[in-house]
């Protein structure tokens, strides 16, 4: 449904204002689902912690790439947020209650 | 970009690849230069040291026997020989000691201003012929934490002092953490850029229609075709090498952009992930064995090494010298990934007994051994020459690639330009860029390497001046783009970089080293590897400048006149259109 | 070896490129029907990937996959700037595979 009828907001219209924000989710947003995401995935991988870690990085910056190509596709700005606010949430809730610390 | 309207993703890649590629293309095409001249930063720092062209380099057997000499006598009381063979590279002993006591250890790798710290500590006046105390004693180089060297001639043993410099080593670290800022501001400004590149990288390759129908044309003089069929041919031809360098690049700088992750696994502390990375600090060290005992025969040692290792040996390092716990570990030129440092592999043996101490290989994880193939690609060290050659035409065609998208984004709204009839700030701003970002580092690095030649040998803080040379040439051609009109000003600064580099290999003959045919007789091929590159880049920079000469020339023929400029301001094109 | 390596991705690029139509004119004076193009689409794909295995021959996969992706560059930088500027002589070396095609 939501593809059907992607929900505009105001802030959609104007066309600066739409991009300047998809930057800074882009080059904010995009950052926090790295750290997060690359953190949860270093504590849940069943390996040596050296090579989760290895593992951890390599994959936090994909996630981080596709993270940015999401927010400058995503048909509204709502869509763009919501794009990165579940994983990024799904990863702080994974830290939290695996370490009971975000970072 | 209209992002509320329906696109397709082609669409938005292509804004995406526009928009990463622009803003810090600039800074990008630097590091990719400086990153594809460091391959070779081992032989440029030869070629800025001319005094070791001046050695007979063929070794009649007797080098090691020399440096081992040497060692003894200046090192008899270190705790660390290393013994630097002569390779193609650098085709020179290089003879080093570590002395126990650290105070002179204060310049760090990575801290600023630590480029070849033979240059900041003690000052040497150096000549060709090395200084001595007032004992008749060879006064010694300083390196890194307390290490001092000498370098060696192989065939004669004798020792040269070569002046110092800023060498290789300034480009390679200008590479990763540029320069005049300390280095954690300039890695973490590299490893942006290093992402920003990746994204524009994996869109470019999302936007790229059919990537082997439109790999195989290039059809140029045709305009805006022509210079998109140059920057696709240049991405496409070598985009493994693009991947694997731009995705190692983020994983080399991990430590500055994503710090946190580093250390999640760690309890939060990113230092527990380098110490297991680089070999894990968990084993004991045994107590210092004080009794003397005999140095075992580095020559047996090393026959031994060319034995196991046919590709030639790189280094031999001798811990603790002279005492009974003596341990001798010799880096040889096989490739090796998980080889430390330099991946290359290394051979132990006992240092009183000569005994081979074999190494248990413990298993690597998959993702380790990714991680590793990616850094070892990267530096290269493994490289033989030929494949060092064929990553320095990669580096080669990356920085093409950069320079032509550059170009491209103007070219490509030449039409919008014209539309509105006067030139947008925005484009001037960028077509000053491109002269400077492109032509002007250049000129900036051949203004290095003048520089190297022109400040005297015995200059004080000489690789400071050299360093200062590549600036302030850089400098110069950025006002030089922002005053002159713009073909103009970039057929002079391709003219003065062509210049500038072709005359380097006569520079060399003239100016304490040697020329191209005597070098070739003495076996010193790291030098006439880098006369010949200087000669082939500066023949391509004279045939762009030939380029945007015809372009001027056309451009003058066509314009007549009656029509009126197409350059002037928003102001002028709003009162013209007023009238 | 790795000439041999260099060999064929050299001729795996070649045989790719004889197929896009726009080049096709350029090398071979004859148009191919679907399914010459399919077949020697696939055997310039087979090429490029047989030309790993000479390098494998020599060093271990690691160093064999980085030697492999330089020739690769190489083999295709040769082909574009044949096409570009001598499309004749790619002509010539393509002549045994439009004898056996017509």
């Amino acid at each position: 449904m939501i593809l059907v009828n992607p929900i505009y907001t105001p802030l959609d219209r104007i066309g600066w204002l739409n991009t300047t924000i998809r930057c800074v989710l882009a080059l904010f947003g995009a950052y926090a689902i790295a750290i997060l995401m690359g953190s949860a995935i270093a504590i849940t991988l069943a390996m040596p912690a050296k090579d989760a870690t290895m593992s951890a990085i390599m994959l936090g910056f994909v996630a981080q790439l596709l993270a940015v190509l999401w927010v400058f596709h995503a048909r509204t700005l709502i869509g763009a947020f919501i794009g990165l606010a579940i994983p990024a949430a799904a990863a702080a809730a994974t830290l939290y209650w695996l370490t009971g610390a975000i970072v | 970009m209209k992002f509320d309207k329906q696109r397709s993703f082609r669409k938005s890649m292509t804004w995406v690849h526009t928009w990463t590629g622009l803003p810090v293309g600039w800074l990008l095409f630097a590091i990719f230069v400086t990153g594809t001249l460091s391959f070779y930063r081992l032989e440029i720092t030869q070629w800025m040291q001319p005094e070791t062209q001046q050695a007979t380099i063929y070794d009649q057997g007797q080098g090691l026997t020399h440096a081992t000499a040497l060692l003894e006598e200046y090192g008899a009381d270190a705790e660390q020989w290393t013994i630097g063979f002569p390779t193609a590279r650098t085709p020179l002993y290089q003879v080093r000691w570590r002395v126990p006591e650290p105070e002179q250890g204060e310049a760090r790798e990575g801290k600023p201003g630590s480029h070849n710290a033979a240059a900041k500590s003690e000052q040497q006046h150096s000549t060709a012929a090395p200084a001595t105390d007032s004992a008749g004693k060879l006064k010694p180089q300083e390196g890194y934490r307390g290490m001092k060297y000498f370098m060696m001639d192989p065939a004669t043993g004798q020792v040269i002092t070569p002046r110092d410099t800023a060498g290789g080593e300034f480009l390679y670290r200008f590479h990763f953490q540029l320069y005049g800022m300390h280095w954690a501001i300039g890695r973490t400004l590299v490893v942006i850029a290093t992402f920003f590149m990746f994204v524009a990288i994996i869109t470019g390759v999302i936007i790229h229609r059919n990537i082997f129908k439109d790999f195989f044309s290039f059809r140029p003089r045709k305009g805006q075709r022509s210079w998109l069929d140059a920057h696709a041919a240049t991405s496409v031809i070598a985009l493994p090498f693009h991947l694997i360098l731009t995705f190692s690049g983020l994983l080399f700088l991990a430590g500055q952009l994503v710090p946190m992750v580093a250390g999640a696994a760690y309890n939060g502390d990113p230092r527990g992930f380098l110490r297991d990375y680089r070999g894990g600090g968990n084993i004991e060290q045994p107590a210092p064995n004080p009794n003397n005992a005999r140095l075992y025969d580095i020559n047996a040692i090393a026959a031994d090494a060319l034995q196991r290792a046919p590709e030639g040996i790189d280094s031999i390092n001798i811990k603790r010298p002279g005492k009974a716990d003596a341990e001798i570990s010799v880096t040889t030129l096989a490739p090796s990934l998980f080889g430390g440092k330099a991946s290359l592999d290394d051979l132990r043996y006992d240092g009183v007994t000569g005994k081979f101490l074999p190494k248990e290989e413990p298993e690597h994880s998959a993702a380790e051994t990714i991680w590793k193939f990616m850094l070892t690609t990267h530096m290269g060290l493994f490289a033989t020459p030929i494949t060092r050659a064929l990553l320095f035409l990669s580096g080669v065609f990356g920085s093409v690639m950069i320079a032509s998208g550059l170009v491209m984004w103007l070219v490509a709204r030449e039409k919008d330009r014209q539309k509105l009839g006067y030139m947008p700030k925005g484009h001037r701003l960028v077509e000053r860029l491109n002269v400077a970002a492109i032509a002007g580092l250049m000129c900036a690095v051949a203004g290095f390497f003048w520089a190297n030649r022109l400040v005297p040998a015995t200059q004080a803080e000489r690789g400071e001046w050299e360093i200062n040379g590549f600036f302030i040439v850089w400098g110069i051609c950025l006002l030089h783009a922002i005053f002159r009109p713009h073909l103009h000003a970039w057929r002079e600064q391709l003219l003065l970089a062509a210049l500038g580099l072709m005359s380097l290999p006569l520079l060399n003959g003239l100016s304490g080293g040697n020329f191209i045919w005597q070098n070739l007789q003495q076996g010193q091929f790291a030098s006439v590897g880098f006369d010949l590159t200087a000669l082939a880049l500066g023949l391509g920079l004279l045939f762009a400048a030939r380029q945007v000469q015809l372009k001027i020339q056309a451009a003058k023929t066509l314009a007549s006149p009656a029509e009126p400029k197409p350059r002037f301001n928003k102001r002028q094109a709003d009162s013209l259109q007023e009238q | 070896m790795s000439l041999l390596g260099f060999v064929l991705a050299f001729i795996g690029f070649n045989l790719l490129c004889v197929n896009t139509g726009r080049n096709a004119n350029k090398i071979v004076d004859m148009t191919l029907t679907l399914a010459q193009q399919r077949l020697l689409t696939l055997v310039g794909w087979v090429a490029l990937v047989m030309s790993l295995w000479p390098m494998l021959t020599i060093d271990s996969i690691s160093i064999a996959l980085i030697n492999w992706a330089m020739l690769l560059t190489l083999a295709a930088c040769t082909v574009i700037l044949l096409l570009t500027y001598r499309p004749k002589l790619l002509a010539v070396l393509a002549k045994p595979v439009t004898h056996w095609l017509a």
